[in-house]
């Protein structure tokens, strides 16, 4: 589904941020991406959908090479879940935010209406859509951003520290959320936790993939001062 | 955190607040013209005890008219400058629109604003800022406040938390962080297919 080769990555102030990293990921995995804070996971994640364009090396998504020719139909399949649910939360209601995407992909207003409804009730917050965003507990505004990215549909979701500030029951209620959806999920994340809901782990660690496999060990985790 | 929105009242129910926000737009815009552009009393006595009125029905607190209309307050000081006829025509001018405008926002929410704003063939992008200035002016403040909060903590006095240096090194912190979220915002937006002619 996803075939990342040789990546390079450089800051415009100088900063290494990927270096040659390489990375697998089959269809329907669920996918963690670990390692320590400036190990290049974000910057890894915002190729996946040409945020940020490939300098060297190249992203393969669903057969189609990251490009700028291409870059409406990658973003077509694939979805980012930011880390700050502020960064993507911006209009006035609930619902217009999670229209926002539908609306981009140049949807009829009732094709919109219909994946809106749909992607509100699979998080469960159909009940707030006429709600301004600011006005929600973190534990919602979370739920929204990953309804704003699933009303398009994409058939790869991208999550950047999905449970970051949330508490242990939150933590535990947008886990399960993320396993529950039906596609390619990939996780950025610290918290070593959230590696038993996934089946295949990948560790990140100065802008390389070091280690990729079902799982990881400690000694690993050691090396690469994750623990 | 807690402060005042814009559009406080706008959610409670009255005959006022059906209205379609549409026809509450026009209304206001024509009242407003009407007030500001002749040249004496007659358009504020007729048109203001109507406002009055709608007031009345919207069930929003008149305190909150009142402590709007303080914004004109720094007209009368035109009192000075000016013959003492003018003077009270500008601030009553003021005053009016004000009342007006303030009434259409608690009345109207501001989706239904926007709404409006869209049915009248606003310009997209125009829409958009709106939307994100209501957005982030409260993130915006919320910062301050969290802000305040932690140099609150750390420092013994008021005077230790406004001295000139710790206040400029706060507003330049909000500017580099506003300015960083806006930059990633606007990833998130084009993450989900925005393009800059949409």
């Amino acid at each position: 589904m996803i075939q990342v080769r040789n990546l390079h990555h450089c800051y415009p102030d100088g900063t290494k941020s990927l270096n040659g990293a390489s990375l697998r990921i089959k269809e329907n995995e669920f996918v963690a991406l670990i390692g320590r804070n400036g190990s290049g996971k974000t910057t890894l994640l915002l190729h996946l959908n040409g945020i940020l364009e490939p300098k060297r090396g190249s992203v393969v998504v669903g057969g189609l090479e990251l490009k700028k020719k291409n870059l409406g139909e990658i973003r077509n399949k694939v979805g980012i879940v930011f880390q700050n649910p502020d960064d993507m939360l911006f209009s006035a209601t609930v619902f217009e935010d999670a229209a926002f995407g539908p609306r981009n992909q140049g949807l009829s207003e009732k094709e919109t209406d219909e994946r809106v409804k749909s992607a509100l009730n699979r998080v469960g917050v159909f009940h707030l859509k006429d709600k301004n965003p600011h006005h929600l507990s973190l534990g919602q505004k979370k739920r929204v951003s990953i309804a704003a990215v699933l009303s398009m549909e994409p058939s790869v979701i991208v999550f950047d520290e999905p449970t970051s500030h949330l508490d242990p029951r939150g933590r535990k209620e947008i886990m399960e959320l993320i396993c529950s959806l039906n596609c390619t999920k990939i996780i950025a994340t610290h918290e070593l936790e959230l590696l038993k809901y996934c089946n295949s782990v990948h560790v990140i660690d100065g802008g390389r993939i070091v280690h990729s496999g079902s799982g990881v060990g400690n000694e690993i985790l050691k090396k690469y001062e994750i623990i | 955190m807690h402060h005042e929105y814009i559009d406080k009242y706008s959610r409670l129910d009255s005959v006022v607040h059906k209205i379609d926000s549409r026809t509450k737009m026009i209304l206001s815009f024509l009242l407003i013209l009407i007030i500001t552009a002749f040249n004496n009393f007659y358009p504020v006595l007729i048109i203001m005890p109507l406002i009055v009125i709608a007031i009345l029905l919207s069930k929003v607190p008149v305190m909150f008219f009142l402590r709007r209309i303080a914004i004109c307050l720094p007209f009368l000081l035109f009192l000075f400058f000016l013959p003492f006829s003018k003077a009270v025509l500008l601030f009553s001018k003021s005053a009016s629109s004000i009342t007006i405008i303030t009434l259409l926002m608690s009345t109207t929410t501001f989706s239904g604003f926007l709404e409006a704003l869209k049915f009248f063939k606003t310009p997209k992008i125009f829409i958009l800022m709106l939307s994100f200035f209501y957005r982030y002016l409260f993130l915006f403040i919320d910062n301050i406040h969290r802000m305040r909060h932690a140099c609150d903590s750390r420092c013994f006095s008021k005077k230790q938390s406004f001295k000139p240096a710790t206040v400029s090194g706060m507003i330049g912190n909000l500017v580099v962080r506003s300015y960083e979220q806006s930059e990633r915002v606007y990833l998130a937006m084009l993450a989900r297919g925005y393009n800059d002619s949409g």
